[in-house]
């Protein structure tokens, strides 16, 4: 397929085999080389990466909330959607969230938030709310670890402009290594899935002027992570226990602050609800999407949304619906590659 | 990218009379330096890791070939094409081959210095592609026609005020009287603009920061998401990475991860460090459909084999430039190709020839805290020295230079002779002081810009001498 | 007479490697050197058949030159218990550079090991080998000190020159806001690039004027030209010394760039 094909290979592999000697001392290079792939040298930890849990969990915190970032703890389970309503409404945002189809998140008890709608399959460009799952949490930086997978559309990480993110106080780990170990345990060894990504704390740049701004093109309200501590109930039964330790969870939500001021200067009151005077296209049917969020011809037709600096968190104004214009359809060559 | 580093002296000058590109100068470098000065203090083990680093990555470098094998087998396992591309030429060919394939008609990119060398951008215009770079510093100079002046903030020399205007001119569909003054609001309105890109694209392409061999794992490390949206969105990813971003496992990545960000910007981790395996897995809902990573050699083997094998130690930090005195002078387009500051001082010569390049190492104070600063430890200066012994072997440099310096030297190594000549030219120089200052027809390349302080007259050993003999002072 | 000076059995023999720029420049600096050992107890010798470092030469690119200046400077002092410069560029090339340069050569390499262990710069010489922890001289004055590069990097000469000049009641230490920043010198580089070593200097003279000092001092006496070459050529009243003179106490001399 490839114009190199296999002469590009044979050159490439060749000429830094010669770079390094050739075959000199080629036999042992490999036994190196294989004996560190499969048995990875542990590397030098540091110390704010080997702390005892209850440091841990506020080293986390402290870390996300520098990148502007709010942790929320929660009790236990049944009370994550509750908290994920309590702040959609305090940001003034629709109670609507993309969740993918993790199970665990699918189980909670949902039926405590009845407007909450939640969308399920990959994130749509209109959804201005994700919800996900963390694999864990690691303290040494505040970095979440999500996972994609059938459950956790990686597009939730970085479409919707709210991030909100649940994780387990037993997925906090001190430092990457821990990260390492969890996903070679669900993984397997030398195995990763699609992609994982750490993220620690919304989007940013400072490529302009030299000033931080949230919001670059991932999530601009930080993500959140509701996190939860148990409280101190003794275990009846083994069943109870079990049932305690599922329930101990991490909920961490971010809010940004900045966002107000910028809101704030860019929409005096009273302006009309088009920011920045852009067309806005919206999906025909943004809740009939099929169970992988997936269209006709195998890829989602989806339609850009402005995503300028709406006033917020004034009340969601009514995004003028502009009938009819899909973004494009897809070239039918859609051959594998 | 054209070249134009045969003209460093010019475009220094030039730079140094761009009173708008020295107020950017000024008021960003030194934050970024004073930056990880804070990141190294908040964190005890950081000179120890960077000797981890230099450790795991000279270990990569002595084993490559093993690696990359490693890494191909995993990342094939895994559903991606691996291709390995010898040049510029190749890497572009199979880039543009993939897109054809793929009926591409958008392509997306996240940031890409690799892609900046091999020319990509202009091969897949000149083929009818629309290009988009979505990094918010490579889209402000794109929509400029200009090139990165810093690899990791490339459009460090633009003023808010440029790029507003730039806007204006470029975001035609928005409107005119919107107001653009906060960087927030330049910032949304690339947000608006890049998305519809995004979402449009149908092949993205990033870079690497790191390749993974253990896993077969592509990984990039952004602060603003983009390069996640660049290779989640599209049904085609391409990664494009050089062959010494191998590294061997998750756990030697961790390592350079600690050094990364905390060198380059201060911050203790990127926003987004994405570790990316392969196309959509089966039953996964997003995803590219096909991944197809390109692995460029490009020279590198070359430098693996030569007394430069060091710089190809470098994790692409910008620590150096950050804290190069010249750099911080002159910003950097002067350096006239894709990698400016320090280590695009040793790069340069290397990957478009010494004669091309030759003023990038000689443009240097050896102050030596590029080197101090390196995550890597790779020894700039030290190889820079090289470039300039090549250069004097090769007879390159100026042959005013050359014969000064044969003069000098023929002196030098006579001490009686040498010590002769000066005991009789220094009071003789001493003559045409004026006030402490000489006022000389010659040295005007110094007293152009400075007095010369004037010798005190006697030479030391001359006056040493004298109270060997008695003679008071 | 230097204070808190460790008995010693005998007196070293230092060979003072004084530098091109100070015999032909400024051999005060030389005499304050000597002085300074000699009262930390040393016999000073100065060999006759050294003349430069070869930096220059190294620094070109032109190996040869500075091997043959390396074997040269190695030989004349060979005899000396230490080899002590006053500066840290000088001294970084004879105890880092000189081993590099003549690695390869079997006869030389462990001539030139044995020399590299016994060089020092002056200050660092006084405060980390003969123990000397103040000076008696005295000076009066608000003084900035300016880290030259090649001493704080390959020497790591910082603390040792604060030291003995907070031994000196009247002498005010300002700190320079960036006290690792390159002065722009860099040897040849100061005339092959003429316009960016200015820029460079400017920023080092705004930040030595910003401090409110009215002297300058360093360590070296390269860096000490260009600092006040472009002091003078700005009208500034800053008068710019050799560290080594005013702990010696020997200011009598005008400072650099200035005269009759």
């Amino acid at each position: 397929m490839s114009s190199a094909g296999v002469p590009g290979r044979v050159a490439v592999l060749s000429r830094v085999r010669n770079a390094l000697g050739g075959s000199r001392a080629e036999a042992e290079r490999r036994a190196a080389v294989a004996a560190r792939l499969g048995q990875p040298v542990q590397p030098l930890v540091p110390e704010r990466a080997r702390r005892e849990k209850d440091q841990q969990r506020r080293d986390f915190r402290a870390f996300l909330e520098g990148q502007s970032a709010t942790v929320v703890e929660v009790a236990n389970g049944a009370e994550v959607p509750a908290a994920v309503g309590r702040y959609l409404r305090g940001a003034n945002l629709p109670l609507r969230v993309r969740a993918g189809g993790d199970p665990y998140l699918a189980g909670l008890p949902w039926q405590s938030e009845p407007a909450l709608e939640r969308l399920p399959g990959p994130a749509a460009a209109g959804d201005e709310v994700g919800l996900s799952h963390a694999e864990a949490a690691i303290a040494e930086t505040g970095t979440l670890v999500l996972a994609s997978g059938p459950d956790n559309p990686v597009t939730l990480d970085f479409l919707p402009e709210t991030h909100i993110v649940v994780v387990k106080d037993e997925h906090l780990v001190g430092g990457y290594e821990g990260a390492w170990e969890k996903i070679r345990a669900r993984y397997g060894r030398r195995q990763m899935p699609r992609t994982v990504n750490f993220v620690s704390g919304p989007s940013r740049t400072a490529d302009i002027g030299g000033q931080l701004v949230m919001g670059a093109h991932g999530p601009r309200a930080p993500v959140r992570h509701p996190r939860a501590r148990l409280t101190g109930r003794p275990s009846a039964t083994a069943a109870d226990a079990a049932v305690e330790a599922a329930l101990q969870l991490c909920l961490a939500a971010l809010a940004i602050a900045g966002r107000l001021v910028a809101g704030a200067v860019s929409f005096p009151a009273g302006r009309p609800a088009r920011p920045l005077g852009a067309r806005l296209r919206r999906r025909q049917q943004p809740t009939q999407c099929d169970e992988q969020g997936q269209r006709a011809g195998g890829k989602q037709q989806i339609s850009a949304t402005s995503h300028g600096a709406h006033s917020w968190p004034a009340p969601r104004r009514q995004r003028p619906r502009r009938a009819g214009q899909q973004r494009r359809a897809w070239p039918l060559l859609r051959s594998q590659p | 990218m054209k070249l134009t580093s045969p003209a460093f002296k010019e475009n220094a000058t030039a730079a140094l009379a761009d009173a708008q590109l020295q107020r950017a100068l000024s008021s960003v470098g030194p934050g970024l330096a004073a930056r990880r000065g804070a990141a190294r203090a908040g964190l005890p083990e950081f000179e120890a890791l960077r000797e981890e680093g230099r450790r795991i990555k000279d270990h990569t470098l002595a084993n490559l070939d093993a690696y990359l094998e490693a890494f191909e087998s995993k990342a094939s396992e895994a559903g991606s094409v691996v291709h390995f591309a010898p040049s510029a030429v190749d890497a572009r060919a199979i880039i543009l081959e993939i897109c054809r394939h793929a009926g591409a008609r958008v392509v997306t990119k996240g940031k890409s210095m690799i892609s900046e060398e091999i020319g990509l951008n202009d091969a897949l215009e000149a083929a009818g592609l629309e290009v988009v770079e979505t990094d918010l510093g490579e889209y402000l100079i794109q929509i400029r026609g200009e090139t990165p002046s810093h690899i990791i903030a490339p459009a460090i020399h633009l003023t808010q005020e440029q790029v507003e205007a730039d806007f204006r001119r470029l975001h035609t569909s928005l409107p005119k009287e919107r107001q653009l003054i906060e960087p927030a609001q330049l910032v949304a309105e690339a947000r608006q603009i890049l998305r519809e890109k995004f979402l449009a694209a149908d092949v993205g392409i990033t870079g690497a920061n790191f390749l993974i061999a253990e896993t077969g794992t592509s990984v990039i490390v952004t602060n603003e998401g983009n390069g996640d949206l660049t290779q989640s969105l599209p049904r085609v990813h391409i990664v494009l990475a050089s062959i010494e971003k191998m590294v061997p496992t998750l756990e030697d990545v961790g390592t350079l991860i600690r050094l990364l960000a905390r060198s380059a910007t201060g911050q203790e981790i990127s926003t987004y460090t994405t570790f990316s395996t392969g196309p959509r897995r089966a039953g996964d809902p997003d995803g590219p459909q096909a991944c197809h990573v390109v692995i460029l050699d490009n020279g590198r083997s070359e430098l693996l084999a030569s007394q430069f094998r060091e710089v190809l130690r470098c994790i692409r930090c910008g620590a150096c430039m950050n804290h190069c005195p010249v750099y911080g002078a002159i910003g950097g387009h002067a350096y006239g190709w894709v990698y400016p500051g320090p280590i695009g001082a040793v790069l340069t010569p290397a990957l478009i020839g010494v004669r091309n390049a030759g003023h990038l190492p000689n443009a240097s104070t050896f102050c030596g805290r590029c080197e101090a600063v390196c995550p890597m430890k790779i020894p700039l200066p030290g190889l820079m020295r090289h470039w300039r012994e090549e250069e004097f072997r090769l007879g390159a440099s100026s042959l005013a230079a050359r014969l000064g310096l044969k003069v000098w030297a023929t002196f030098a190594r006579r001490p009686r002779l040498y010590h002769a000549a000066a005991r009789l030219g220094m009071p003789l120089l001493s003559l045409f002081a004026r006030r402490g200052a000489l006022k000389l027809p010659l040295a005007g390349s110094w007293t152009r810009h400075r007095d010369l302080p004037a010798p005190q007259g006697r030479t030391f050993q001359a006056l040493w001498a004298d109270t060997r003999a008695g003679v008071p002072r | 007479m230097i204070e808190h000076m460790p008995s010693i059995p005998q007196r070293p023999r230092v060979g003072l490697f004084v530098t091109c720029l100070v015999d032909l420049f400024r051999p005060s600096v030389g005499f304050a050197a000597v002085k300074l050992l000699r009262d930390a107890g040393c016999e000073v010798d100065v060999p006759k058949a050294q003349t430069c470092c070869g930096q220059p030469a190294y620094n070109s690119g032109d190996k040869a030159t500075a091997q043959d200046l390396a074997r040269q400077t190695i030989a004349a002092f060979e005899d000396c218990d230490y080899v002590v410069a006053p500066s840290g560029s000088c001294a970084g090339m004879l105890k880092v550079h000189y081993p590099e340069l003549l690695a390869d050569n079997a006869a030389w390499a462990p001539r030139a090991n044995a020399f590299a262990a016994k060089v020092h710069e002056l200050i660092s010489f006084l405060v980390d080998v003969r123990g000397v922890t103040a000076v008696s001289a005295e000076f009066s004055g608000r003084v900035t000190y300016h880290d030259s590069c090649s001493g704080l990097r390959e020497l790591g000469v910082r603390q040792q020159p604060r030291l003995l000049l907070a031994s000196m009641p009247g002498l005010q230490l300002l700190e320079l806001a960036d006290t690792e920043a390159c002065c722009g010198f860099g040897g040849t580089f100061s005339v092959k690039y003429p316009d960016i070593s200015n820029a460079i200097v400017e920023r080092k003279t705004a930040d030595v004027t910003a401090t409110g000092a009215d002297v300058l001092l360093a360590g070296d006496l390269g860096c000490l030209m260009n600092m006040a070459g472009k002091l003078r050529r700005q009208g500034r009243r800053i008068a710019v010394r050799h560290v080594a003179e005013v702990l010696a106490g020997e200011t009598r001399d005008p400072a650099i760039g200035e005269g009759p």
